[in-house]
């Protein structure tokens, strides 16, 4: 047998010897020592091929390996010893199956029985699973070895490790399906063209926007999906020296010559020498939104108009609205002095008829009908003041008044009408309070005021009246410890016709006092207001008015 | 000597009832009626002349302020006091009424209030 990797490992094993010996010299003439003459072109040549084969198994970064029949290594490149993580000694005359896994020594041996049972040549790549459990891509070519005579005599094996190539294989194929699923399932159309402007790609969106089949597309220039002008507008864009271009506005032309509204968005696409090899465009339709746009701007046209009418329907509401409270004005004015005529002969006549009357029955009829005149006489006059301030024509007249004095006036001049109760009035206010206001209708709202006060008072009363100015607000209060009010009663108790008690038929009240006072504070810009602890437990009125740095104190 | 009152107002019920009250309250006083602004003007021009004119604002014909107007014109009765009363106090009415008359009388009026002004009118002219 001359199998070739027995005679490397005879050479091997001189080669070792020669080294020991001193340099590579001593190998040859070691060699040369013990052939013939003859001999010696033959093993020159021999030993050329050794050291070639010797240099290859050591350096070659691929695994290479020797087997016999059985699948035995006979021999293995440095490479093949450090992939099986071992060294040379414990390789040869094993198996695959002494270092893979029973499935991949499986694999291998059923691929090595193919080559030799064939003598054909395998070459494949394949996934493996290495003894250190690293899993590798390879390159395996397996060849049958023959002896002299031609019989198979096992395989040589070459095996590249090709995992990182792979890698990057994959990584590109998955980066590639990645771009392709996002450029196919796009709703948005793109488009690439070649550097002569003709249409070289596109995504199935482009072909369902553009109502184009492929035919329709393939290699056709680019302009003529656009109308001239719109062409002369991209062209003017520059883009191939720019290199990009977004958010262009645009028509493109659709099947059957339509038009439609893109958005389109250019970029250069560029060789790695930098030379421009096409463009890809990105086209989006924007008919809907120009629709909508449209739209809108058609509802914000037709909102004004309503907003419009609406103006002009509130103005001729209000003015509605102001001509009839003008009227109830004016009708309140008429009717209380139309009342006012009729009322005279009563109430001069009644009292003297009674003064006259001797049945004392009679008497008390005619004191009745008396007390209701005045009752009358009273809501008569109130409406009309009401009215008067209510009216547009009302102005106030006004001067600067000590306003202790008008209060002493006032309180001078009821004293009489007390209901019959024992009420002390206390006027608290310092007696140089000066403000101006109309003093008529001052008089009038403290004569309310009080008058209020002596009304929801007991028969033991206190009232206090006092003042206090704060920057340029004077504030007045109205305290007695009557009846009081409740929270809700607060704020009603100022409405027009309102009464306290609706079931008591109180003929000493119009229910209009407080309306009254709250206007001539209001025409005076004030505020006016009632505060209470609650009912039983006597209430304050407040009242307010504006004074310059003049006023207040003199 | 009695004092006559010139009452001019066109509601017979007004006029029935102002000239039985101060006729019965006071003795001295005599009411004569004019139920317009042109008998009124008329009686005065007849040399019928009163101490003292009270005279309704809202009347038929030329109103009372017109009517005032024509007596302060005239130098035979212009300074007979006149006292207005009315129904009405608008500002306006009022304004008008102090400033050509010598009083204001607001209706429905208490007796001796008016008893009182017509006085003090009578006083204010003799003095």
């Amino acid at each position: 047998m001359s199998d070739v990797p027995d005679i490397i490992n005879e050479l091997r094993a001189e080669e070792r010897q020669g080294l020991l010996n001193g340099g590579s010299g001593g190998l040859c003439h070691q060699i040369e020592t013990s052939n013939t003459v003859l001999q010696r072109g033959i093993n020159k040549n021999v030993i050329l091929r050794s050291e070639l084969l010797s240099s290859l198994l050591k350096n070659i970064p691929d695994s290479i390996y020797f087997k016999d029949k059985d699948g035995r290594f006979i021999e293995v490149s440095d490479a093949k010893i450090q992939h099986l993580n071992t060294d040379r000694e414990s390789i040869l005359g094993k198996t695959d199956f002494d270092f893979y896994s029973q499935k991949e020594a499986e694999k291998m041996c059923i691929d090595e029985k193919y080559v030799m049972e064939r003598g054909e040549v395998i070459q494949k790549e394949e996934k493996i699973t290495r003894p250190n459990g690293e899993i590798a891509w390879v390159s395996v070519v397996k060849t049958p070895r023959h002896d002299n005579q031609g019989n198979v005599v096992g395989i040589i094996g070459i095996s590249r490790d090709v995992t990182n190539q792979k890698k990057y294989e994959i990584a590109l194929h998955e980066s590639e399906e990645k771009y392709r699923t996002i450029f196919e399932n796009s709703a948005i159309a793109i488009m690439t063209t070649d550097e002569h402007e003709n249409i070289l790609s596109w995504n199935s969106y482009t072909e369902k926007l553009l109502g184009l089949n492929r035919e329709d597309l393939f290699m056709k220039p680019v302009h003529t999906l656009y109308p001239p002008t719109e062409w002369e507008k991209i062209r003017a864009q520059d883009i191939r020296q720019k290199g990009m271009q977004h958010h262009l506005e645009t028509k493109i032309i659709k099947k059957n010559d339509k038009l439609i509204d893109v958005d389109i968005s250019l970029s250069v696409l560029k060789n790695h020498e930098g030379k421009v090899i096409g463009s890809i465009g990105v086209i989006s339709d924007i008919t809907e939104n120009k629709i909508k746009d449209e739209k809108l701007k058609e509802a914000q046209q037709i909102l004004i108009m309503v907003n419009k009418a609406l103006e002009e329907k509130v103005k001729e509401r209000t003015k509605e609205i102001e001509n009839l409270l003008k009227q109830k004005d004016e009708f309140i004015y008429q009717l209380g002095h139309d009342l006012k005529t009729p009322l005279t002969p009563l109430n001069s006549l009644l009292p003297v008829v009674r003064k006259k009357e001797q049945n004392e029955e009679s008497k008390k009829y005619l004191d009745l009908a008396i007390k209701n005149v005045e009752y009358m006489k009273n809501l008569v006059q109130k409406t009309l003041k009401l009215a008067s301030l209510n009216s547009t024509s009302f102005k106030l007249d006004l001067e600067v008044i000590n306003c202790w004095q008008i209060i002493e006036n006032v309180i001078g001049n009821m004293s009489s009408m007390l209901d019959g109760k024992n009420i002390e009035i206390k006027n608290l206010v310092k007696k140089d309070t000066f403000i101006k206001v109309d003093k008529l209708r001052f008089e009038e709202l403290i004569d309310n005021m009080i008058n209020n006060a002596v009304k929801f008072s007991y028969d033991e009363g206190k009232i206090e009246i006092k003042s206090e100015t704060e920057h340029n607000i004077i504030k007045f209060s109205i305290a007695d410890n009557g009846c009081g009010i409740s929270k809700e009663e607060s704020e009603k108790i100022f409405d027009e016709f309102y009464k306290a008690d609706k079931s008591r038929h109180d003929v000493n009240s119009s229910g209009l006092g407080l309306s009254i006072c709250k206007k001539i504070v209001e025409k005076h810009d004030g505020h006016i207001w009632a505060e209470s602890a609650g009912l039983g437990k006597g209430s304050t009125f407040y009242f307010t008015f504006r004074i310059t740095e003049n006023e207040g104190k003199k | 000597m009695k004092k006559t009152i010139l009452l001019v107002d066109d509601n017979p019920d007004i006029t029935l009832t102002i000239k039985g009250l101060l006729e019965g309250e006071r003795e001295d006083f005599k009411v004569v009626i004019a139920e317009s602004g042109e008998e009124c003007l008329e009686l005065l021009n007849k040399d019928i002349l009163p101490d003292a004119i009270l005279l309704d604002i809202m009347l038929p014909g030329i109103d009372g302020l017109e009517t005032s107007e024509c007596i302060r014109k005239n130098d035979k009765f212009s300074k007979i006091p006149i006292l207005f009363i009315t129904a009405r106090n608008d500002q306006f009415i009022m304004e008008q009424g102090r400033f050509l008359g010598d009083d204001f009388i607001e209706k429905p009026f208490e007796i001796d209030d008016v008893i009182i002004r017509i006085e003090r009118a009578i006083e204010k002219l003799a003095s």
